[in-house]
């Protein structure tokens, strides 16, 4: 097996409101392999962007980090004083999101762009060794030397999110996250994108952090994939388990609810809604919807298992669940 | 067939103006009718790029047409009295792609739900208010406790698209234009989001025009699809047909290119994507045709027709030219449950 590079204990990052503590991340551990791409999916608002946030340090009040290890090449980043930390973003650690499209600079070229995220961490680079390193940034996601002359206005989405994924690998990071990188844009231009950064991602050897909620994107571009619920992880698995066997209920349920172009069905998600972050139900934060919560799921702490080699989950009925579902699946 | 919201003939052109380097044709003579008693849902899918905000913005009114009209009601949008004009912003109501745009980060989420009953007289009391804005927050999957009272950025993604559709049905309005109403949410909630606009068009009548990328969505809520690339119509119809039988290539690159939800189905379109140089002259061509591996010499010489090739389905290219001609206006003969 490959090595581990980031090591992710027992996180906790916590938002202070005035109406109480949300808890978007209670209590997360998982491992990331080197060049590894992992997937992180999950409910709308279950805590994804808060891991991601929390991974680069960039929790704002009332936000904070409570607790917990994040562990890259075994040093804890969470230990870092902000200067060393500002040189782990980029260089250890980048972030492509969803909004970075929007984000880039509109009154600077590209090429300035670019050059910033060099300068920042290499600043001795010579002019023409700068402007090569661009050339070569730009080459490596597919896109023609002229746009380093050009503004953002001036690209498509798909080009933006490619200038966004250049200045996310120019430092070649261990880690790269991508946060919804291709939710704004069509499936063909999506493909192109992810293929870009799969090529990126193996060129420097950076395990690649996808979040999103694209299950077919998923299915195609990630090795394992973790599914969050109201701020916890209920399954780690390989992919192709995931969808062949889930184990979690929840992400039985979820694998369920995607659509298929083939067969029209009557749409429908989960039943009910996930429980308020100002007050998790007790138990297993799952159990007020599913299929197959007893008396036990709400007096039986929440734990995750390695209920296999290799594959974790958050609930302690996988047993009798999987007697009464040989098959698997409901 | 009494016609609600017409979009008749329309162009919009961006920079022509005398110090813009670019001229862009967003949309190229769309023609397209909601009726006003036989509610529907209209996909409308296509490229990034392909004009399709552009198309929601001008059916709102946001943006005027280079060419071509927006009827509401029968009247032009410029020419509503205030009445009228009053009427078709209760009775057109959009949900807008980008939820970071629209929100004033100053206000909390409770103000985006108010201004509309207010300004509608949607509720007597404030009793009846908090009713209201309860009852949609649930509908769209959200806590009201939770929500109300706090500023936009204090939510994640999905939670300010969720506010935006539960706005949009406080007004139980007509016709919905929803641009990519539920791209930041999970499929589960996705479902649950867009059962409600199907269940409102069961239950109030209302017609919905679904902007989107996703389409297992749009093939699994719609009855009828428009496709577009670089601003014009390639393929329309019966979502079914056009959906699982594409016709015209960029239809068939479109849906080959959707990540399947199955690990062991190969993710691989290369043969439907080439990319070659075929000599384009002038203005009047097929857009799709330098990444067409079908391309004959007249597609760079003169645009294709809509070519009807079966009873509910039409394609813009001359791979289907034996089949009859499909005049523009006349889009909407070719949607099902539509005369
Ligand atoms: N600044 C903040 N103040 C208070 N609560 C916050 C803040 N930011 C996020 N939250 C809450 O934390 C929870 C997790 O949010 P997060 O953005 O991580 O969700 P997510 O899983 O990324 O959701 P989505 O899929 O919709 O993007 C949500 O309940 C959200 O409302
Ligand atoms: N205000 C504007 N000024 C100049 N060009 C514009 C403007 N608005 C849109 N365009 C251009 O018009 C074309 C159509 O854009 P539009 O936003 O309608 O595409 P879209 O189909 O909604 O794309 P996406 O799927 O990425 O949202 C694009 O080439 C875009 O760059
Ligand atoms: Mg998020
Ligand atoms: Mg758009």
């Amino acid at each position: 097996m490959k090595p581990i590079v980031l090591e992710v204990r027992n996180l906790k990052t916590y938002f202070h409101t005035p109406r109480g503590v949300v808890k978007a991340v209670d209590d997360v551990s998982f491992d990331l392999m080197q060049g590894e791409r992992f997937g992180l999916v999950g409910e709308s608002g279950s805590g994804k962007t808060t891991v991601a946030l929390s991974l680069l340090r960039m929790i704002k009040a009332p936000g904070q980090i409570e607790g917990g290890q994040l562990l890259l090449d075994g040093q804890d980043i969470l230990k870092l004083s902000d200067e060393e930390m500002r040189r782990i973003r980029l260089a250890g650690i980048a972030l492509v999101t969803q909004g970075a499209m929007n984000a880039l600079n509109p009154v600077i070229r590209v090429r300035e762009q670019l050059i910033d995220g060099i300068k920042d961490h290499d600043g001795n680079l010579s002019r023409e060794a700068m402007e090569a390193r661009v050339q070569e940034l730009l080459s490596g996601v597919d896109l023609i030397p002229q746009v380093a002359d050009m503004y953002a206005h001036q690209l498509s989405g798909g080009m933006k999110q490619r200038v966004c994924i250049a200045i996310g690998i120019c430092m070649r990071p261990k880690v790269i996250i991508a946060d919804e990188p291709t939710s704004a844009l069509d499936v063909v231009v999506q493909r192109r994108v992810m293929e870009t950064l799969r090529r990126a991602q193996e060129e420097v050897g950076a395990a690649v952090i996808l979040v999103g909620h694209d299950m077919g994107l998923m299915a195609q571009f990630v090795d394992r994939m973790a599914v969050m619920y109201a701020g916890k992880l209920v399954e780690v698995s390989p992919v192709r388990n995931v969808f062949q066997e889930p184990l979690h209920p929840y992400t039985e349920l979820l694998i369920d609810s995607v659509p298929t172009l083939t067969e029209k069905d009557v749409l429908k998600g989960i039943q009910g809604s996930m429980p308020s972050m100002l007050g998790l139900p007790s138990g297993c934060v799952f159990n007020p919807r599913c299929p197959y919560s007893d008396e036990s799921c709400v007096s039986t702490l929440q734990e995750t298992k390695e209920v296999e080699a290799g594959r974790w989950a958050a609930c302690h009925k996988i047993d009798a669940i999987r007697n009464l579902n040989p098959s698997g699946g409901v | 067939m009494s016609v609600l919201l017409e979009a008749r003939g329309v162009t919009k052109v961006f920079g022509s103006g005398l110090f813009d380097q670019k001229r862009v044709v967003a949309l190229e003579d769309f023609s397209m009718s909601i009726s006003k008693d036989d509610p529907s849902i209209v996909a409308v899918v296509g490229e990034s790029g392909s004009g399709k905000t552009t198309l929601a913005r001008i059916l709102l009114g946001l943006e005027t047409p280079t060419a071509g009209d927006i009827l509401y009601e029968g009247v032009n949008l410029q020419t509503l009295s205030r009445i009228e004009r009053h009427e078709f912003r209760r009775n057109v109501q959009v949900v807008f792609q980008d939820p970071f745009e629209v929100y004033n980060p100053f206000y909390r989420v409770d103000h985006v739900l108010n201004t509309p009953i207010v300004k509608f007289g949607l509720a007597k009391s404030p009793t009846e208010r908090k009713t209201l804005i309860e009852g949609v927050l649930e509908a769209v999957g959200l806590r009201p406790d939770e929500i109300l009272g706090r500023h936009p950025h204090q939510l994640s993604g999905g939670q300010r698209q969720r506010i935006m559709v539960a706005r949009a049905l406080l007004l139980k309005p007509k016709v919905i234009i929803a641009d990519e109403p539920v791209s930041m949410i999970d499929a589960s909630l996705r479902a649950t989001v867009l059962a409600n606009l199907q269940q409102l068009k069961e239950d109030f009548g209302i017609s919905v025009i679904y902007i989107t990328h996703d389409l297992a969505t749009a093939f699994q809520i719609s009855q009828n699809i428009v496709v577009m690339y670089s601003g014009s119509v390639t393929e329309v119809g019966d979502v079914n047909r056009v959906v699982t039988d594409p016709k015209h290539p960029y239809t068939q690159l479109l849906i080959g290119s959707v990540p399947r939800a199955d690990p062991n189905l190969q993710w691989s379109v290369d043969n439907l994507e080439v990319s070659h140089d075929i000599g384009i002259k002038g203005e009047n061509y097929c857009k799709f045709a330098d990444r067409c591996p079908h391309v004959l010499s007249q597609c760079v010489e003169k645009a294709p027709s809509l070519y009807q090739i079966d009873s509910q389905r039409g394609a813009a290219c001359y791979l289907y030219e034996d089949s009859p001609v499909v005049e523009r206006d006349a889009m909407n003969s070719l949607f099902v449950n539509q005369q």
